[in-house]
């Protein structure tokens, strides 16, 4: 006879998994829709000592210096300080520095003094040499930091003066610098290249990681500045966005990063929370090969613009939360031209298929490579299915962010698209935005526009901001004529809270920040 | 062609229309639904990616299963993504015997022989692998997009087609060994070599022939898992990919929908699933009953 034994086995045991599963998906169905959850938690006038984050994901490398992304920032943002940092109306000042920057006369080198007193969380003092380690790991672009965007190449060499004075010599006057200082964390000396935990003078300690999942943080007593009420904040890692939300509307957490567009509605909906809607550089880029056919002309990248069904994805895909975007530079960010209009909200299919004949190309068929998250392949979907009205067939590539990156650091692709928070890095400059379409930056694919290099050799030299916003406008609306940067919109930064912690800053949101907030009870 | 009408007869054909139970009945009309959904569905239906201009609208007149997220109708994308699970579970299917078919055969004809514990560690090391397990590892290697092998592109439903076969392996190669065990201890195989009949046609003309029924009933029942696993990976966001829809996508997609009151969203894709896999698994359990039936007789 023939042996079923072992497919039966499977095979039942298949059944019985299907069975199980059913019955569990139904059973979590079921709690999942139960609104007696609703806002449960908090009790009434009890202090809350100890907040608690919900956010998509934490990163494993707990390194504020390695990367910009809000995976790190957002939790070790309490923990590191920067030489200078945002007042409430987002102005830089001095926090580690003692005051201003003594910048020489040909813009090359800056000295800056330190402040007096700070010491980190293991009580060290906070000298030149901590400074000048942080700054040498991002300037060096063998790091693999992604802060060596802001500073490798522009940064000859960071010294210590003595022990509470730094000098920084520059290859070439850089005032964006500025910039980047007060965004830079300085981390204790023997911390640079730990990738498990770090250190810094901020108001909180890291007390526990565990990897990937949460990071809970301790108030730093010895706080050289006003020394926060809260005895502590926690992390956790809850991806499922439904999730997060349950967890809020329980009072499991106390907010909620990373709010999902079609659930905003329903969180504004509960008495117990409040949403915070606003522009930050969260931004959706991307990027064309432009020494490549079909992109290599611009007809064909207007075409692509005009045909863009940004409505759809504003509309759809972000619930009305987003603003129809013109150019590459966001409201948030310097360089924003609220008077900009090429592109309408509808696309425009008969433009887009006259500069598409215009062009010489009967069919337009090409590939958008996108990242994975759920937002991306949303926008990805959306824009294909608006496109394919024109006549144009866009076929998805949809990436882990991995190698993703890998392909668009090596050009691997025809159009690709991401979004990201550029806040961390780049504070309100344009840097991250508009850097690659310098025709000499290394992950520039082919675009080449004379006066978009002098304006950002400008933009990024001056020490004048107003100056800096001026050029960066100009940049803006010539990328946006050219269509080598066309974000269909501008997304927003959406954070929930309970109400029984005080309100979110949302100033300092607008540099993608989320500030602890300074008293906790209702 | 003289000698062989003197010879013992092989025995072809022997499956008869069984008396089915009342399960496998149960199992035909919901694997019938499941084919009128894959086959019919996507004829009637609109284009899967179009809008509708209703975002999560619930099921009624206008659309018969609802929309989703993206203003799409649920039904064309239902029908769509059964048409697309059933396809990559067939494909995936034919796949794994086109492989497993040959190498049981040359495995049970030379039973105990070094051919056979060749084939057969090949198969315990293959088998040693768990399917899912194996499946996300290669996927997490090469990625969701289509990988380049020399001059051969890989699409990522290509690629789920060929690691659902190569799982599939193992079983099918199986009951293939242990069918032809069977059928080479018969009379009519020693007949044919006595008589001089080349190995390869003794193998290929007779004794395939006869191995084929209980195969054919466990590929069956496998396309039921093969669905299911499908749908386990695009799920995940390691399947199919979009806007093309499969039923595992569309149930990928849904989650956090539940919570915003779209049950329907989640419910229907997660019901066409179990239809199909159970409908496949009970048919094929009746198929496999009437098999063990005749070979009773």
């Amino acid at each position: 006879m023939i042996n079923h034994n072992m497919s039966t086995f499977d095979r039942r045991r298949f059944l019985t998994m299907t069975g199980v599963l059913t019955a569990g998906a139904l059973a979590l169905a079921a709690c999942g829709t139960d609104d007696s959850a609703t806002g449960g938690a908090a009790k009434e006038g009890k202090k809350v000592e100890t907040i608690t984050f919900g956010v998509v994901s934490i990163s494993d490398y707990m390194n504020p210096l390695t990367n910009t992304s809000k995976r790190v920032h957002w939790i070790t943002d309490p923990v590191v300080e920067s030489l200078y940092t945002y007042d409430a109306s987002l102005k830089s000042i001095p926090l580690l520095a003692d005051g201003e920057p003594e910048i020489s006369d040909d813009g090359l080198t800056w000295t800056i003094k330190l402040k007096q007193g700070v010491t980190f969380h293991n009580g060290d003092p906070l000298t030149a040499d901590d400074v000048v380690a942080s700054l040498t790991f991002v300037s060096n672009p063998k790091s693999t930091s992604d802060w060596t965007t802001f500073f490798a190449y522009y940064v000859k060499s960071a010294e210590a003066v003595d022990k509470q004075t730094v000098k920084i010599t520059l290859t070439t006057p850089f005032g964006v610098l500025r910039s980047h200082l007060t965004n830079l964390p300085i981390v204790h000396k023997a911390f640079v290249e730990r990738t498990d935990t770090t250190m810094g003078t901020g108001p909180f300690k890291v007390d526990k990681v565990a990897q990937g999942r949460q990071v809970t943080l301790s108030r730093n007593d010895a706080y050289h500045g006003t020394k926060p009420e809260l005895k502590g904040v926690v992390f956790e890692a809850i991806p499922d966005p439904a999730t997060r939300l349950v967890n809020l509307r329980e009072g499991k957490i106390h907010i909620m990063t990373d709010v999902s567009p079609e659930s905003v509605a329903l969180l504004k909906q509960d008495s117990q929370i409040t949403v915070h809607e606003v522009d930050a550089p969260s931004d959706i880029i991307t990027y064309f090969v432009a020494n490549k056919a079909p992109f290599d002309d611009v007809k064909v990248r207007q075409a692509l613009a005009y045909a863009m069904d940004r409505k759809g994805v504003r509309d759809i895909v972000y619930a009305g939360t987003a603003k129809i975007a013109q150019g590459p530079v966001g409201p948030a960010v310097e360089g924003h031209d609220s008077s900009l209009q090429i592109y309408g909200e509808a696309p425009d299919y008969a433009k887009a298929k006259a500069l598409l004949a215009e062009a010489g190309v009967s069919s337009l068929e090409f590939t958008l490579m996108v990242t994975s998250d759920a937002v991306m392949k949303n926008v990805g979907q959306v824009l294909a299915e608006g496109w394919k009205q024109a006549g144009i067939t866009c076929t998805l590539e949809v990436l882990d962010f991995s190698p993703w990156v890998k392909n668009w650091a090596s050009g691997k692709y025809q159009m690709a698209m991401t979004g990201f928070e550029s806040g961390f890095g780049g504070g309100r400059t344009a840097v991250t935005v508009l850097g690659p379409m310098s025709s000499k930056n290394p992950l520039n694919f082919g675009y080449k526009n004379d006066e978009v290099d002098k304006l950002l050799g400008e933009a990024w030299a001056t020490t004048d901001d107003a100056a800096r916003v001026e050029a960066c406008k100009k940049i803006n609306g010539i990328l946006a004529n050219d269509a080598i940067m066309i974000p269909p919109v501008y997304p927003r930064l959406v954070v929930a809270q309970r109400k029984e912690i005080s309100p979110l800053d949302e100033k300092l949101m607008g540099v993608s920040r989320v500030s602890l907030p300074p008293v906790h009870s209702v | 062609m003289v000698m062989t009408r003197v010879l013992p007869r092989s025995r072809t054909s022997r499956l008869r229309v069984p008396r089915m139970s009342a399960l496998t009945w149960s199992g035909l009309v919901l694997l019938l639904l499941f084919l009128l959904l894959a086959v019919v569905g996507p004829l009637v239906a609109g284009t899967s990616t179009a809008r509708t201009g209703d975002t999560l609208a619930a099921p009624g007149a206008a659309h018969l299963f609802g929309t989703d997220h993206l203003q799409r109708d649920l039904f064309a994308r239902t029908a769509e993504g059964a048409r697309v699970s059933l396809l990559v579970a067939v494909a995936g299917v034919g796949f794994g015997l086109v492989v497993a078919v040959p190498a049981g055969l040359v495995a049970g004809y030379f039973g105990g022989r070094w051919p056979d514990d060749l084939i057969m560690r090949i198969l315990e090391a293959l088998q040693a692998l768990p399917l899912f397990v194996f499946a996300l590892f290669v996927i997490g290697v090469t990625g969701t997009g289509d990988s380049q092998i020399g001059p051969v592109t890989l699409t990522s439903t290509t690629k789920v087609v060929l690691l659902l076969g190569v799982g599939f392996i193992p079983y099918f190669a199986r009951v293939t060994r242990s069918a032809t065990l069977v059928e080479v201890q018969e009379d009519y195989v020693d007949a044919l070599r006595v008589v001089g009949v080349p190995r390869w046609r003794i193998i290929a003309g007779e004794i395939l022939v006869n191995v084929l029924p209980p195969v054919l009933v466990q590929a069956f029942l496998w396309i039921g898992v093969a669905i299911f696993a499908e749908s386990a990976l695009s799920f995940l966001g390691l399947g199919i990919q979009p806007p093309q829809p499969s039923l595992g996508n569309i149930l990928g997609d849904a989650t956090g929908y539940m919570l915003l009151g779209a049950w329907w969203y989640s419910i229907i894709p997660g019901l066409v699933i179990l239809v199909a896999t159970i409908g496949f698994n009970l048919v094929g359990d009746g198929l496999g009953d009437a098999l063990d039936a005749d070979n009773r007789r």
